[in-house]
């Protein structure tokens, strides 16, 4: 499996999926399914790179979501994104390797970071600041609730299908 | 404008109002931030028009009563012995709009021309993102519509069914899209050997 092809690819569906499905949100922007494409995106990247796969974990969540909030017309939010995204993307890939059990909390230990991130960084935000912080959450913890039991769930159905470990797949 | 000169200017204006307006001195000052607030709604409307501009507002609107609400809950418990939080919601409420409409406009300014000046690993990452995602978009869009209508996902509860829709498809669209890249990236990387080959 070329990890960076991966990477490329899982860019995009984390960009595109949390692009798909989106409700106006009172005060970040937008309640997205892009959590679960990150927590989905890092247990891939986890199981099928060989090498430094905590890097293109975070590089495929960080930069995927940062995209998609760039391309929507929310490009305020995008540095601070890149960083909560992209640390729930390395935790999550930390998890691949891990038994069943152990991934499920490693892949809510990833959401919560998420969450804790967003709100440090939309607390110290001069426009948004605790009130922001506060109002954005519930919203959040939801978010991160969903997106880590559809994204583990997804990368569990991938590995019962064995493209990831499919020979005509590894050999490209 | 060349590339690099507009991609350095656009930079700068946002650095400049977010170093004076944001984080810097001018924050509370009101014609100030109301300056700024009347000129990007003039670009705004330049470069959307109306539409564009309803659509900001339908998104910033809801966002700014939520702020004011919090400041004057937050006010109510007077919390962290503060009794300035509605004051400060309301600043808040005026220096978003200006933060969010400068990024925006900003953005919205860059063509895919301007990215040719960018070094060429950037440039690379940045054409092959943008091909993929023209590509895969309707890629997604085909498999949801796929997903929605295969009847052994349309039973249960409304939030069961879509979790499951969401998981189905996220499957789907990792191996399809995969394919995808490897078919860019090799088509890219052929165009480019050719290119440098043949510079003419």
């Amino acid at each position: 499996m070329n990890s960076r092809i991966l990477t490329l690819t899982l860019t995009v569906v984390v960009a595109l999926v949390t692009l798909f499905v989106r409700i106006p949100l009172p005060s970040r922007g937008y309640f997205n399914v892009g959590d679960a494409a990150v927590i989905f995106a890092g247990l891939v990247l986890g199981g099928a790179s060989p090498k430094h796969p905590l890097l293109w974990g975070a590089l495929a969540g960080g930069l995927g979501s940062a995209a998609a909030d760039i391309l929507s017309g929310f490009a305020l939010f995008a540095p601070l994104t890149l960083a909560a995204k992209g640390l729930e993307g390395a935790l999550a890939a930390a998890a691949a390797k891990h038994t069943a059990a152990l991934r499920w909390i490693w892949a809510a230990v990833a959401s919560s970071a998420m969450v804790i991130v967003y709100f440090v960084g939309e607390a110290l935000w001069p426009s948004i600041g605790l009130q922001g912080a506060l109002a954005e959450l519930l919203p959040n913890l939801l978010q991160a609730a969903g997106g880590t039991l559809i994204g583990v769930t997804a990368f569990g159905l991938v590995e019962r299908t064995g493209w990831l470990r499919d020979d005509d797949t590894a050999a490209r | 404008m060349k590339g690099t000169a507009k991609l350095l200017l656009l930079s700068s204006l946002v650095v400049l109002y977010f170093g004076l307006g944001v984080v810097g001195p001018w924050y509370a000052d009101v014609p100030f931030q109301g300056s700024i607030a009347a000129l990007c709604v003039l670009l705004r409307l330049q470069t959307s028009g109306w539409r564009g501009l309803r659509t900001d507002l339908a998104f910033l609107l809801p966002f700014l009563c939520t702020l004011v609400a919090m400041g004057a809950l937050l006010d109510a418990f007077a919390m962290a012995n503060r009794t300035d939080w509605t004051e400060d919601a309301l600043c808040k409420a005026l220096v978003f709009p200006n933060s969010f409409w400068s990024i925006q406009l900003a953005v919205g300014a860059l063509r895919l021309t301007d990215l040719v000046a960018l070094p060429r690993g950037v440039r690379r990452f940045f054409i092959l993102t943008h091909a993929l995602v023209s590509k895969s978009r309707p890629l997604i869009e085909r498999l949801w519509w796929l997903v929605c209508h295969d009847p052994s996902l349309q039973t249960g509860p409304w939030i069961i069914r879509s979790g499951r829709r969401l998981t189905v498809l996220l499957a789907a669209a990792l191996i399809a899209v995969y394919h995808e890249t490897e078919a860019t990236v090799r088509v890219y990387d052929a165009r480019m050997a050719l290119l440098e080959e043949n510079p003419s």
